[in-house]
């Protein structure tokens, strides 16, 4: 059982393994915050999706099963931008567009369609935890490096501003910048999962 | 039971349910949403005039993008107007409250109250150290870029979001030709 959990944060990884939600991997991803925040709101849009879905797993016809799962991701996303909106107006004001970004999130159904719609209710929640996590942990690195190279801090805080002659490098919060840095972290994934399987 | 039968009631009850429950989230937020919106509107004003009275004046609708408050001090003196406008931007509409002198042609201050900007480059019209570059400026606006500006038309453009830079200015030359027009000046 607890293998559905840890396989979403390496193995199946779905950033680095899956190559799925490119959109908001590579354009929320300027500082290592927005990462982290956008890793939240899946973790919690996929968990409860996870559950209803898996629930209703036996209800919901094979044949319109991709409008079923839509609906009911697009309902949590709305759930979780009105509550924000409400409850914390300055999250909501810092994450904007990202929330409903959520919806068009091809991880959450892809979760749905190949686990969640197929297994029963707890290995569906360890599969959504541990795929949120394992999104999340992505985001939050590319975040962090774009944002150390791009803007000179981590979280906001200045690091490199203490290290002589530092100049901000732009691109690097540029689009390209995201495409890079995926990139090589890519790479050095690939290289260490050959090395450990060896 | 037939499968298209099948379809058509559960397809029916998700949607439903889920309109259901939103109509019972939106209502419990919706107060609360305005009630956040107007705290916000008021901020920016004491921000914008610190001078202003603390209760928020009434708003002034032209058309569905523009409306304006007469902003009045403790004694009842107009200092000024505050501009509430919309425009597109970048990604999509930018919301903000320009203060400006009682002759509607000096900036006091400018607060961003919506945008959808990219992360890290357009989104930071809203950071202070960029806006505040506003006060004091003479309309009309002039965008500059990669240099400082000298006079008091010149805004310097935020480095890889000139669009949203003159988004933001392209809002305020419209909003304030609408209220002029209003205001008969």
């Amino acid at each position: 059982m607890l293998k559905e959990f840890v396989k979403g944060l390496w193995k199946e990884n779905p950033v680095l393994v899956a190559v799925l939600g490119m959109c908001p991997t590579l354009a929320v991803t300027t500082k290592a915050i927005n990462g982290f925040a956008m890793g939240m709101a899946v973790l919690f849009v996929l968990t409860s999706s996870s559950i209803i879905i898996s629930l209703l797993r036996k209800i919901i016809p094979h044949q319109v099963r991709i409008p079923s799962f839509i609906v009911i991701i697009a309902t949590f996303v709305t759930i979780v931008d009105l509550f924000f909106k409400a409850k914390f107006p300055d999250i909501s004001k810092a994450l904007g567009p990202f929330i409903p970004l959520i919806i068009v999130n091809c991880i959450i159904l892809a979760r749905q369609e190949a686990f969640a719609s197929k297994n029963p209710l707890l290995p569906s929640i360890l599969d959504a935890v541990g795929m949120s996590l394992g999104f999340t942990w992505v985001l939050l690195i590319l975040g962090a490096v774009r944002e150390l190279f791009g803007f000179g801090t981590i979280f906001g805080y200045p690091i490199m501003t203490h290290i002589p002659g530092f100049k901000p490098i732009l691109v690097m919060i540029l689009p390209p910048g995201a495409f890079i840095t995926l990139g090589v972290m890519k790479g050095i994934m690939e290289y260490l999962t050959k090395k450990w399987s060896k | 039971m037939k499968v298209e039968l099948k379809m058509v009631i559960v397809l029916t009850l998700i949607g439903f349910f889920s309109g259901g429950v939103l109509y019972l989230v939106n209502n419990a937020t919706k107060e609360q949403i305005e009630e956040n919106l107007k705290k916000e509107t008021l901020k920016a004003i004491k921000e914008i005039f610190p001078n202003a009275s603390n209760k928020l004046p009434k708003k002034i609708f032209i058309d569905r993008t523009t409306s304006y408050f007469k902003i009045h001090d403790e004694k009842g003196n107009l200092i000024g107007y505050a501009v509430v406008a919309e425009g597109p931007g970048f990604q999509g509409d930018i919301k903000l409250l320009v203060g400006l002198k009682p002759d509607l042609k000096e900036i006091v201050g400018l607060y961003i109250l919506e945008q959808v900007e990219t992360p890290g480059l357009g989104a930071e019209i809203v950071n202070p150290n960029w806006r505040n570059q506003f006060k004091g400026k003479k309309l009309p606006l002039v965008v500059i870029k990669q240099r400082e500006p000298k006079t008091k038309n010149e805004i310097k453009a935020i480095t890889g979001a000139t669009i949203s830079s003159r988004s933001v200015v392209n809002i305020i030359h419209n909003a304030v030709e609408k209220v002029k027009k209003k205001e008969g000046k």
